[in-house]
């Protein structure tokens, strides 16, 4: 890890953003965040050049705890009896793509009225149809977020708990050995290994984390 | 050459901001996260406010070797 921070937000407040420069951080929450400002960021592909592959991942190890209070805005539902997370079945992965608006060629409405794409992971060519985020119609011009769930098995002695968000990477370089890296943030609760550092907000030491980017 | 469907039409009024769950067998709904929109530069964003984990966040940056990537 090149990183490891904590924070002791108790608002649920953190968040995950990838702006139209590339600029991918976690902020809100009461955390440091913003360009140039020491908290978990990093550039990578604009949103007018998205890549064929994630843009984020979700992975969740247990539903337990989690609100089951009706949905005030649009939902974008799973069936739960294929993809429920448990010990038995594996954890639930929910994977957002992100489409340049010309994509919108390629979608297409469900029997059930959802509007969908398919695509092939590039990692391994596994055929996915995702469950499209039509966006405003003034995002129209730039594109659109699409997701997918499945279960992933897991170890029998893996402890199932919390979970944990990946992102976009950044930062692309090659090493020694000509291999291609990437550097990733990944945001995880509840916490398994303990930070170096606090990422919370303290006026003793950083000036306000709201900027232009939040 | 395909037409850019970009127009109402097609795609319909969207929304800036969607609530991912799971709908189980007794129609109940589990929230998990939600994805948005931004109003001022369309970025997209991912939030978590249904967890139960509160004050117990960890952040970080890791390095990701695409030659060894399963």
């Amino acid at each position: 890890m090149l990183d490891i921070a904590g924070s002791e937000d108790e608002s649920n407040g953190i968040k995950l953003s990838h702006h139209r420069s590339g600029f991918v951080q976690f902020s809100g929450g009461g955390i440091i965040s913003g360009p140039g400002k020491p908290g978990v960021q990093v550039q990578s592909w604009p949103l007018s050049k998205p890549v064929p592959g994630p843009a984020f991942s979700v992975s969740i190890l247990s539903i337990e705890g989690y609100s089951k209070k009706a949905i005030a805005d649009v939902a974008c539902l799973f069936p739960g009896s294929g993809l429920t997370p448990t010990r038995e079945t594996g954890v639930l992965i929910i994977e957002g793509f992100y489409f340049p608006w010309e994509a919108t060629t390629h979608t297409q409405l469900t029997d059930e009225g959802e509007r969908v794409i398919s695509v092939r992971r590039p990692s391994d060519e596994k055929a996915l149809q995702l469950k499209v985020l039509t966006p405003p119609a003034t995002c129209w011009n730039l594109g659109f977020v699409a997701v997918h769930a499945n279960l992933e098995p897991i170890n029998a002695d893996q402890k199932m708990e919390g979970f944990f968000v990946t992102t976009s990477t950044g930062n692309l370089r090659r090493n020694d050995a000509d291999e291609m890296l990437g550097d990733s943030l990944v945001l995880g609760y509840p916490r398994v290994f303990p930070p170096r550092r606090s990422i919370d907000y303290s006026p003793q030491n950083h000036s306000p984390n709201k900027t232009s980017e939040d | 050459m395909a037409k850019a469907l970009s127009d109402e039409s097609v795609l319909g009024g969207g929304q800036d901001q969607f609530t991912v769950g799971i709908r189980h067998d007794n129609d109940s709904i589990t929230r998990l996260f939600k994805i948005g929109y931004a109003r001022n530069d369309c970025s997209y964003f991912v939030f978590f406010p249904y967890h139960p984990y509160r004050g117990k966040a960890v952040l970080g940056k890791f390095i990701v070797n695409y030659a060894r990537r399963e």
